[in-house]
């Protein structure tokens, strides 16, 4: 690993500041679960290190009558044990669960795996379902940005050099709201994902019609990505209507996944058809 | 003491476990903790990487970027100007005289095909040149200032690619001995043995039946990376501390390579943190830092990355095709195997791999017709080693997989088929190849069979389901075997084995082992202080094992082939036995009765006649001592004479979803006849270890290397996927009530066996889940649910998906 210069910051905008003065050479390290191991192949090489890691207001979990304010180094772990979360959000505290091991969910952020933008990263596809509202901060000011415009392609966001993630919102579903992420892994943990589905949808508990219907589709292409047809073949339906191997056969026909160590690209699309089914048995038949 | 206190606090249930069965024994037999536990868990113990020596020169190798290539230049002249470099190496300064490897074989069969560092490139990763400069940082640093200019040749990176008859060269020159030889076609070894008529022993067959079975390349995976520190010492000489299955063979190996007198060197003895075959061969970093360490006159210390513990080691992928002829009440009349074996792009293990599979193809069954042929071959991918098996591992999952679907086919039960043909007491082993014969003389297959069936239960197999219709239940079995070691009841023409040890007495009672068998993880060396204290009539705490060095103690071949408890611990017994008659003698005088009538027992020494005449060890000791009787000291440099088989057999249930073709493996039973055991914790531990090794082989350990690179594809623990605890099936352990005659204490071998059926037990338990047979390692899911689609498609549910 080449040497480099660690700097610790007291705020945001002095975070902002330091990546602005130090340029390309700087980089925004959380929990470093990603970012050291880059290091440590030699493939990225930054000359200073900005630690955002005692910022106090950027590891807080806010829950209010709206929804849930999640600060950018609130760690993985966090998630998982956040009781708020688990009540209105729970799909957020598996999908966390689901990342790594203890280890690693003891250090790594949920700022990161979202601006880290691995295609696999297993907290995309929830917080994309659930319509989340990301706080992003430059030497500019503030600007607000709806999730699903923050991924541009593999290790790519939608940040400018002197801006960071400071805070993820998450609205609070309406009652009746169903979710749930299920992800697809040769094991029990540790794994990046094969395949990652996430599932949220509103079930009118008169009419037992679905709306307010998102699915979302991880590690099957560049970006987490909406399956919006199969969305429009749950939405505005009754339960006993919807053609669950239709909606997952739709759902493969909107990713685009590609082959790699982990699996081939026709394997992912089988997995994104069967983990769609599987979320609406466990969605709409409790399975 | 000590031990007893920390014990307490660390362990609220105590490892000194009931003793069970053979109660004649005082020690061994029963559990407790190895005698480096303590120093392992409080991160006390030193392993290589933790002897450091001021002012060391740190080396990093720059590796290939391309699978086969000529080096046409290479300048290293800026990585030489940068401040902190003392040394930069390419094939231009190292000695023009093959490497030698895995110093096992016997030295006219050894096989020699590499330099030091080479103007060819075999493999992506292969070695190029090397830095040693003041930092690793300065080191890496100056890999990046060194200019190579490449020819890039075409590569093969499929061993059936060498059968066309344009494929390229990967070597054409190599020694066997001291003899040139012209390699051709990349074939590296091929043997042809046949046993009977196969002629007649198909014609007698009422059913033939054919299959092509493929294994993958797992890596040994070892926790401990490989380390070596070299230090030129006073003498001229250089002290090398190294991560290795054996100080003596390593030795020998960097003398030979480097040219140098053996005397030279001395290797110094540390604990290994896991090996599975990945210490048995010495790679190039240790002679290339022994070099450094020559030229500079400064320690030079080398560490292997992951990713180039990746890049040296792996289980040799095979293609092993199995044509059997059986009749119908499953009577083998012919077995026929063919095996195509990749050794990587260097010779290490060369054709040793493919000649034990023959060996151990011919011990499964009884069968009067047999035919083995194998071929080994170089591909441009990194050299592969012996892995927790050696062959074994894809013999069994080719012919444990067969017998599997000749049961069904001729309805008769798994079970019952394998006790009717297997081999056992009175019948022939091939231990190490075909060379390495004993006839077996103990044999616990049947027994384990019984109780591991009733364990797992076997009669439950016809109820497939679970509490979800698209999940279906199966459970699987296969049996095998390991050897113990590489004896022969005369000297191998193919490999050696022999041990020694030399056991003294201090004045206080106390007995020091020296030897210089490795340990790694397996707690054979434990296994040694059970035995001398069991000889002697001492306490297990009272034996001493010092860290030994290659200057102090006797020859001793690689710890490999489940030999360590077996070939070692009958060298440690018999110089126990010495040391002991030279106290009875002493106790004899000084207590004025014949020898013959004396015992050593509670650290003291008895009369059979008469238990008050008697003499502690202690007095004795003091009273030798005035009187001027020597130094009490047993040494014994052993050959075994036999290769006794472990028996081993594997239960498995496992859960198959037949949406995604995830396989589980819910519950596992995992039977061994070891002989005696010496520590049960440790045979226990030795059982769980291998399922979790094979349950990793048949699902999901395999490397992958890029078709046109071949660069090496997961090179790491993020993609290269071992099983979790959270994988892990609970693990049932049987021990088997056997006793081997020819063993120390009646003990066998342990280390190996219970890998090998693994993974035919899971195929097994697959199929008798939803029908359908796999023929390649691993598993995954991908290729389980394409053979489920497959089937449901109405295609030949045998033969798998490729």
């Amino acid at each position: 690993m080449k040497t480099f210069d660690y700097h610790e910051p007291a705020t945001a905008a002095e975070v902002c500041q330091c990546l602005k003065e130090f340029g390309e050479g700087a980089h925004v390290i959380a929990g470093g679960t990603d970012l050291i191991i880059q290091m440590k192949r030699g493939r990225v090489a930054p000359k200073h290190l900005i630690s955002i890691n005692n910022i106090h207001e950027l590891n807080k979990i806010e829950a209010g009558p709206e929804g849930i304010r999640i600060g950018t180094t609130v760690l993985l772990s966090a998630l998982v044990d956040d009781q708020d979360i688990n009540n209105d959000i729970p799909m957020i505290a598996r999908a966390a669960y689901t990342v790594g091991s203890t280890q690693v969910r003891n250090l790594a952020t949920v700022g990161g795996n979202i601006c880290n933008a691995a295609p696999s990263a297993d907290m995309a596809p929830a917080l994309v379902a659930l319509d989340s509202i990301l706080t992003i901060v430059g030497s500019n000011g503030r600007r607000e940005l709806p999730i699903s415009d923050f991924f541009m392609g593999p290790g790519s966001v939608a940040l400018e050099h002197d801006e960071i993630l400071t805070s993820i919102f998450v609205p609070k579903p309406q009652e009746n709201t169903r979710m749930v992420y299920l992800k697809h892994g040769p094991r029990q943990a540790m794994d990046c994902s094969v395949t990652g589905v996430s599932l949220a949808l509103h079930v009118d508990p008169q009419t037992q019609t679905c709306n307010n219907v998102r699915l979302v589709l991880g590690a099957v292409a560049p970006t987490p990505v909406r399956a919006i047809q199969a969305e429009q073949m749950i939405d505005g339906h009754r339960v006993d209507e919807i053609e669950f191997s239709a909606v997952g056969s739709t759902a493969a026909r909107e990713s685009s996944p590609i082959s790699d160590v982990r699996s081939s690209a026709e394997y992912r699309l089988e997995m994104v058809s069967v983990l769609t089914v599987k979320a609406l048995e466990t969605l709409l038949q409790g399975v | 003491m000590g031990l007893c206190e920390v014990r307490i606090i660390y362990h609220p249930v105590p490892l000194f476990g009931e003793i069970n069965m053979n109660s004649d024994f005082r020690v061994i037999n029963k559990k407790f903790p190895k005698i480096e536990a303590i120093e392992k868990v409080t991160g006390r113990l030193k392993y290589s990487g933790d002897y450091l020596f001021p002012g060391t020169l740190h080396v990093k190798i720059l590796r290939s970027p391309h699978a086969h290539a000529n080096i046409v230049s290479i300048d290293t002249s800026k990585a030489l100007e940068l401040e902190g470099v003392e040394a930069v190496i390419t094939h231009e300064d190292v000695p023009k005289h093959p490497t030698m490897h895995q110093f096992l074989f016997i030295p006219n069969v050894m096989y020699y095909d590499s330099f030091l560092l080479e103007n060819k490139v075999r493999h992506f990763g292969d070695r190029v040149a090397a830095v040693a400069a003041v930092t690793p940082e300065i080191a890496e640093q100056a890999l990046e200032l060194i200019e190579v200019e490449y020819e890039e040749l075409p590569s093969i990176l499929d061993m059936r690619e060498n059968f066309s008859a344009d494929a390229p060269k990967i070597h054409t020159n190599a020694w066997r001995g001291d003899t040139p030889i012209i390699v051709e076609n990349n074939v590296v070894d091929e043997q042809e043995k046949v046993y009977g008529n196969m002629e007649q022993g198909f014609a007698e067959a009422d059913m033939v039946i054919e299959r092509t079975y493929r294994t993958s390349r797992p890596n040994p995976a070892p926790l401990e990376r490989t380390v070596v520190t070299c230090v030129p010492n006073t003498a001229g000489g250089i002290d090398i501390y190294g991560t290795t299955q054996s100080i003596h063979a390593m030795r020998k190996n960097i003398a030979a390579s480097l040219d140098i007198p053996l005397s030279k060197m001395n290797c110094h003895w540390t604990y290994l943190g896991g090996s599975f075959g990945a210490h048995i061969h010495t790679g190039w970093i240790e002679p290339i830092c022994a070099f450094l360490a020559l030229k500079t006159g400064k320690p030079v210390r080398g560490e292997k990355s992951r990713e180039e513990m990746f890049l040296a080691y792996g289980r040799h992928p095979m293609e092993v095709t199995v044509k059997t002829g059986v009749k119908n009440d499953g009577t083998f009349t012919a077995m026929d195997v063919e095996v195509i074996d990749d050794t990587g792009a260097y010779a290490f293990s060369g054709g040793s791999k493919m000649k034990l599979t023959a060996g151990f193809c011919l011990s499964m069954y009884r069968c009067p017709n047999k035919r083995v042929k194998g071929t080994t071959v170089y591909t441009n991918t990194p050299p592969l080693c012996a892995m927790r098996g050696a062959g074994n591992p894809q013999a069994h999952w080719a012919v444990e997989t067969l017998v599997d679907e000749i049961a069904d086919k001729l309805d008769i039960d798994p079970v019952e088929l394998r006790i009717k043909n297997h081999i056992g007491e009175g019948e022939t082993f091939y231990g190490q190849s075909t060379d390495v014969i004993c006839d077996i003389v103990s044999c616990g297959t049947e027994e384990l069979m019984r109780q591991g069936a009733e364990a797992i239960g076997w009669s439950s197999r016809n109820n497939k389901e679970t509490g979800s219709p698209y999940i279906k239940r199966g459970i699987g079995m296969a049996r095998g075997f390991h050897t113990s070691g590489a004896g022969s009841s005369t000297p191998s023409n193919y490999i050696m084995d022999y041990a020694g040890a030399i056991v003294k007495m201090n004045e206080d009672g106390t007995a020091v082992l020296l030897n210089a068998s490795a340990d790694a993880g397996g707690g054979n060396r434990s296994g040694y202080a059970a035995m001398i204290a069991e000889e002697l009539g001492i306490d297990y705490e009272e034996v001493i094992l010092p860290d030994a060095d290659t200057n102090t103690t006797l020859f001793d071949v690689p710890t490999h082939a489940s030999r360590g408890n077996y070939g070692t611990g009958l060298a440690v017994v018999e110089a126990t036995k010495k040391l002991k008659k030279t106290l009875l003698g002493w106790a004899a005088q000084i207590l004025e009765i014949p020898v013959d009538d004396l015992v050593c027992k509670d650290k003291r020494i008895y009369s059979t006649k008469d238990e008050q005449k008697t003499i502690s060890l202690v007095d004795l000791l003091d009273k030798s001592q005035a009187r001027c009787l020597g130094s009490p000291v047993g040494e014994a440099s052993i050959r075994p004479s036999s290769c006794p088989p472990h028996f081993v057999v594997c239960f498995v249930e496992v859960h198959v979803d037949t949406r995604t073709g995830r396989v589980e493996v819910v519950n596992a039973v995992s039977g061994a006849d070891v002989g005696t055991p010496i520590n049960r914790n440790s045979v226990e531990s030795q059982i769980s270890g291998g399922m979790h090794m094979g349950i990793g082989y048949a699902l999901m350990e395999d490397t992958f290397f890029d078709e046109k690179s071949g660069r090496l594809l997961n090179p790491g623990f993020l993609d290269y996927k071992l099983l979790t605890f959270a994988d892990m099936p609970s693990v049932k352990p049987i021990i088997a009530d056997i006793t081997e005659p020819t063993g120390p204490f009646g003990a066998k071998g342990v280390g190996e066996g219970v890998t090998n059926p693994v993974t035919a037990a899971v195929g097994n338990a697959i199929f008798n889940a939803v029908g359908v047979r796999l023929t390649d390692l691993p598993m995954t899911p991908e290729r389980v649910l394409a053979a489920i689609e497959k089937k449901k498609n109405g295609s030949n549910a045998a033969g798998g998906v490729n």
